[in-house]
């Protein structure tokens, strides 16, 4: 900037003392901006700037639950195609094997989950008294007198 | 002549550094952003307008405009890498062209004593010393193309490169500009000083 204002040198000194004046008349009117002038336009320009994370942080919980149905959408398509294109040429004795295989291991699977149904089982009978307790309630005549009360 | 805010020379490298940090959410480096250039331009455009509310409105509205095209929300964000004091600027100038039509338009529509208002170029300033508001008077006189080079570079603190820059003009178009705007402002000032005297 200084040495851009050693221009002045080669104007006419009149007109450099213009330049001068303008000068002081330009930081006058940048000086006059009314205090707090910052401050309010940061508020005021503040929302427009993205939140920290960028991009992705800009983006909605809407586009991001369609973007996920859209992918997944894609994936059982895909999935489909795969099966449909491959289920013809597809190799039979290793796919198979591989059936027969996965049948005992769910066979042993379930064997093993044998415990936890009798659990299963002890919670439904324990449903099964709440649920006759509650429509026992229901046909006491003396409870039926204190409704009608 | 000593400069309260740097040139773009100046700010110099923090300033792509700063942009960066600003276009990523950074409050801090926006904040710093708004504190280097917000005074210039309400000055540009207070010493169009002459009025602070108005002055203000369209330095907010340069910053809404800057803040969403930096950080890509608008449409045609910032890409000028390098050329952001340029950018900022045009913004600014275009904003207040916009002001002074609409002001001009209304004013037609209007009362015609408002139009001979802001022909006349401004509201007195009653705390500047005569001098000052015989500049502003002075400056009132010029052409459109004269008192926009006059106010970017005394008023926004530009350099002809970068004024040139900014209204896509040739530098020596903008150094006659400047130069042929300072000898009106000369011519009319004597005039005055004749009259007065």
């Amino acid at each position: 900037m200084n040495e851009e204002r050693k221009q002045h040198d080669g104007l006419d000194p009149e007109l450099a003392s213009i330049s001068d004046a303008l000068d002081e008349l330009g930081r006058v009117e940048r000086r006059a901006a009314p205090g707090g002038l910052e401050s309010r336009i940061f508020e005021h320009t503040r929302p427009t700037a993205p939140a920290s994370g960028g991009v992705l942080a800009r983006i909605g919980p809407g586009w991001r639950l369609a973007a996920a149905v859209g992918i997944g959408a894609i994936a059982v398509a895909a999935t489909w195609y795969a099966v449909q294109r491959g289920s013809p040429s597809a190799p039979g004795p290793s796919s198979d094997f591989d059936m027969v295989a996965f049948e005992a291991e769910f066979e042993t699977w379930l064997a093993e989950l044998e415990e936890p149904m009798d659990d299963i089982e002890s919670v439904d009978s324990g449903f099964s008294t709440v649920e006759a307790a509650y429509e026992n309630f229901w046909t006491d005549p003396l409870a039926l007198g204190e409704e009608s009360l | 002549m000593t400069a309260d805010i740097p040139f773009e020379s100046e700010a110099g490298g923090d300033l792509a550094a700063l942009l960066r940090l600003a276009s990523t959410g950074c409050d801090d480096a926006w904040r710093r952003v708004i504190g280097l250039y917000a005074r210039r331009v309400h000055a540009m455009a207070r010493s169009r307008c002459r009025d602070d509310d108005l002055a203000e409105e369209i330095t907010q509205s340069v910053f809404v405009t800057v803040s969403a095209k930096l950080t890509g929300a608008g449409q045609g964000a910032y890409e000028e890498q390098g050329r952001f004091e340029s950018w900022l600027f045009r913004i600014t100038m275009n904003r207040i062209r916009d002001e002074m039509r609409r002001r001009k338009r209304q004013a037609s529509t209007a009362d015609p004593s408002t139009f001979g208002h802001i022909a006349a170029g401004s509201e007195p300033d009653r705390a500047a010393p005569e001098d000052l508001q015989a500049l502003r008077n002075a400056l009132n006189e010029l052409t459109e193309s004269e008192r926009e080079v006059v106010e970017m570079r005394h008023h926004g603190q530009m350099s002809f490169k970068l004024i040139a820059e900014t209204l896509k003009q040739p530098i020596g178009t903008v150094l006659a500009r400047h130069h042929r705007a300072l000898k009106r402002m000369k011519e009319t000032l004597e005039s005055r000083r004749g009259v007065t005297s």
